[in-house]
């Protein structure tokens, strides 16, 4: 049995894994917090494990370059989608979206000293 | 190198696309323009992702620069609306 597919194999399936996890979050949840709470984690963990695994089976089949083109979309991804999930979430407080009805707390006023736009 | 066997990324790619599918609802009915910038943004990047693979089981490298290309604006274009939603102009 050949080790390093079986390694690929495996990180295809969990990174496979936490995107299902991530959409069936984004889908079910009732919030657009929680949906960004949701799918931010596991987007950029499954995105990551699934390229990385890509980048395995491109060393493996020869192709150096390529794979190394590859790492630099993995650190790409690294930077970036936690920072647009920061970003959207912020906004969309700012912006006045409301939250779930069933919410416990909600400490940014106080925290931050400003006000949403929709409770002024 | 050895015999290419892609059978794996074939299967990897298909579920990726139905992720990608199943999206499409919440980007037909989400309550708010966040819902909808949401699903936009992790469709993009399920098509990063979908984009490497094709790289992967066709062998052109040149799907790698589209991946590239895609994850950058998916980026650019979520920043764009969360800006524009926060401060109400570009």
């Amino acid at each position: 049995m050949d080790w390093l597919a079986l390694f690929i194999l495996l990180l295809y399936m969990i990174g496979v894994f936490f995107n299902v996890a991530a959409v069936v979050g984004i889908i079910r949840m009732p919030d657009l917090y929680c949906r960004l709470h949701s799918s931010s984690k596991n987007t950029t963990l499954g995105s990551l494990l699934i390229v990385f695994g890509l980048a395995l089976r491109q060393f493996q089949a020869g192709q150096t370059p390529a794979g190394i083109k590859v790492l630099l979309i993995f650190l790409f991804l690294l930077v970036v989608t936690p920072i647009g999930s920061h970003a959207l979430a912020r906004a969309a407080y700012k912006f006045g979206v409301p939250l779930w009805e069933k919410s416990v707390v909600d400490q940014y006023p106080e925290v931050s000293g400003e006000r949403r736009s929709s409770d002024a | 190198m050895n015999p290419a066997n892609y059978d794996l990324e074939y299967v990897l790619v298909i579920a990726l696309a139905l992720l990608v599918l199943m999206l499409l609802y919440r980007l037909w009915r989400g309550p708010t323009t966040g819902d909808r910038v949401l699903a936009l943004e992790v469709i993009g990047s399920l098509g990063v992702l979908i984009l490497v693979g094709l790289s992967v089981i066709s062998g052109r490298p040149i799907y790698l620069d589209l991946g590239v290309l895609l994850a950058l604006f998916s980026f650019l274009g979520t920043l764009v609306i969360a800006r524009y939603l926060e401060r109400g102009l570009i």
